[in-house]
């Protein structure tokens, strides 16, 4: 070993190496090899990251694929697509694409239960690396039907998948109340079934989604009140401390239909986006949650005039611009001030469109390579 | 930051004297204290120093070539107008100042500057050097650093077969210019 370089110097330097080539200089000497793959490393790469991408996914009906890119964010530019940074994806959904049940930290967690009526496997992968783990078999597999949900996050030096498993009521078709949840550690590689649960709010079937802050996975929930009405609210779990929580909505949002509404980050702060629809007119109104669980900070930013062809908002920029997904198939950047949406030359099946926060990490090193085709 | 009863015009740093450093070949290079500051290392000797009350700071490990050019850097680091650069703006400042630098030469300088304890340009000369490498193969990395390979033939090609991807060639740039 050469004695003008001390191993800090070392680490200083690999942290500031992307990680293709972290991948490579693991073969330099066993020394790099066991600095790179050691946990501190990787949670100290993972912090230094500093470039601000993001991951899109779009459903492409005409090669009838999905497609993985990755875009910079530019302070106040345009975003730019750049379509060479394609990420390969080594697997493939039995019909249409998967759904995307969350993204951090590099990873992305894939369900394929979108568009088949049984639920297919769950994946977690983190494309830069073009590493993956097929997570396996859940336990709690009732014949009797039921709703799953799914939640993903990294919190706690681990990533977690929980699942929430609803019954279905016999007698009227809606769900019990309070639902049946397991977890699958990374750390552990199992599934452990959480005891306790004591929810009182629902999922709606199959739309669900989520948005994962300061370690917590919310999704948009709503309670069955006496009588006929409901109310809706966002259902929030603690990776960490494996808890479940209730965050309030304000009453304008908690009196919509959960159909509605659309849970969402904007500039990192949990957003809910309201649909309404009247003759001839169709809107979106953003509101953001300003101090997080303080029901009252809860504040409507913007309207997004929806008449020009909008369809859906798919997520927001780091300045608070949405971008939305068009009606002809597109991909647009909507300007709140004059109410137009300039399209950014990609193109996708409207509900297909994805975007989150993206970070090159080096989690899942070492488990199956490219090349390595998953078993169905 | 030290501070000493014999530094009596605190307010006034231009009515200082500039300090001077004797580098490890004895070139003697002047530094004024306002600059001097960034590094902890010379403000320590800096301390010791005033009991003997010299002006001179031996500062031995470092040579005056090299503590020349980080003095230089350092002095840039204090005008007003560098706080003012943007991020692109700084970062062609640095590939500037190290532009045609050959990387044990930012080695060098990276481990002077952790040496002196001038963590600003001790993170620029490790950026530096990250982007010299991160292009480069296993085997150059090994001839430059001079570092043993110790995985037996059969280990490396396993751990190689695990990641084809991170080894295309047409990524790689081993151009010696660099060296």
């Amino acid at each position: 070993m050469s004695d003008h370089l001390p191993t800090e110097l070392i680490i200083e330097i690999l942290l500031r190496v992307p990680v293709k080539s972290l991948i490579r200089f693991t073969t330099v000497c066993k020394l790099w090899r066991s600095l790179i793959t050691s946990p501190f490393f990787v949670s100290s790469h993972l912090s230094n990251a500093k470039d601000q991408t993001l991951l899109l996914r779009r459903y492409d009906k005409h090669d009838k694929r999905e497609h993985y890119t990755i875009l910079k964010e530019n302070e106040n530019a345009p975003l730019g697509v750049d379509h060479s940074s394609e990420l390969a994806i080594p697997f493939k959904s039995r019909v249409g694409y998967f759904r995307i049940v969350g993204s951090c930290n590099g990873l992305v967690c894939l369900s394929d239960d979108l568009f088949a009526t049984t639920s297919g496997p769950t994946i977690i992968w983190n494309p830069s690396i073009r590493n993956h783990l097929v997570v396996p078999m859940p336990s709690i597999l009732p014949k009797e039907p039921h709703l799953v949900v799914l939640g993903f996050g990294v919190a706690g030096n681990d990533a977690k998948v929980v699942r929430l498993i609803y019954y279905r009521k016999p007698e009227d078709f809606g769900f019990q109340e309070s639902p049946e949840v397991e977890i699958f550690s990374l750390k552990e590689r199992s599934w452990r079934r959480v005891s306790g649960v004591d929810v009182r709010l629902q999922i709606l079937e199959f739309v669900w989604h989520h948005a994962f802050l300061n370690g917590i996975v919310h999704w948009l929930a709503y309670k069955l009140m006496d009588g006929d009405g409901s109310r809706s609210s966002i259902l929030s779990f603690d990776i960490c401390k494996e808890e479940f929580s209730e965050v309030m909505l304000p009453l304008e949002l908690g009196r919509e239909l959960a159909t509605d509404l659309h849970i969402s980050l904007i500039v990192g702060s949990l957003g809910v986006i309201k649909y309404s629809k009247e003759v001839g007119h169709e809107w979106g109104d953003v509101w953001a949650m300003r101090e997080y669980g303080v029901k009252e900070s809860w504040t409507k930013l913007y309207r997004i005039d929806m008449a020009g062809g909008v369809e859906r908002v798919v997520a927001f920029r780091k300045n608070g611009e949405a971008l939305v997904a068009l009606k002809n198939f597109e991909l647009a950047s909507y300007d709140s001030e004059t109410g137009f949406a300039k399209s950014l030359g990609v193109c996708g099946t409207t509900r297909s469109f994805y975007i989150d926060r993206y970070v090159e990490s080096l989690l899942l090193f070492g488990e199956h390579s490219a090349g390595e085709r998953r078993e169905d | 930051m030290a501070t000493s009863s014999s530094n009596t015009n605190k307010a006034d740093h231009s009515k200082n004297p500039p300090l001077t450093l004797r580098s490890s070949d004895g070139k003697e290079l002047k530094i004024f204290r306002i600059v001097a500051q960034q590094s902890s290392t010379i403000m320590n000797l800096l301390d010791l120093e005033e009991e003997s009350n010299t002006d001179v700071i031996p500062v031995s490990e470092v040579d005056g070539s090299t503590l020349e050019k980080l003095i230089e850097l350092m002095n840039n680091h204090t005008e007003k107008s560098f706080n003012y650069l943007g991020v692109k703006e700084r970062k062609k400042f640095y590939n500037d100042f190290f532009a045609n630098w050959k990387i044990l030469d930012v080695l060098n300088f990276g481990l002077v500057a952790n040496y002196l304890g001038v963590q600003v340009i001790f993170d620029e000369a490790c950026q530096k050097m990250a982007d010299m490498i991160k292009s480069k193969s296993v085997e150059w990395v090994r001839k430059v650093f001079e570092i043993k390979n110790d995985f037996t033939p059969e280990e490396e090609e396993d751990l190689k077969k695990e990641n084809k991807w991170a080894y295309e060639r047409g990524d790689l740039d081993d151009g010696d210019d660099a060296i």
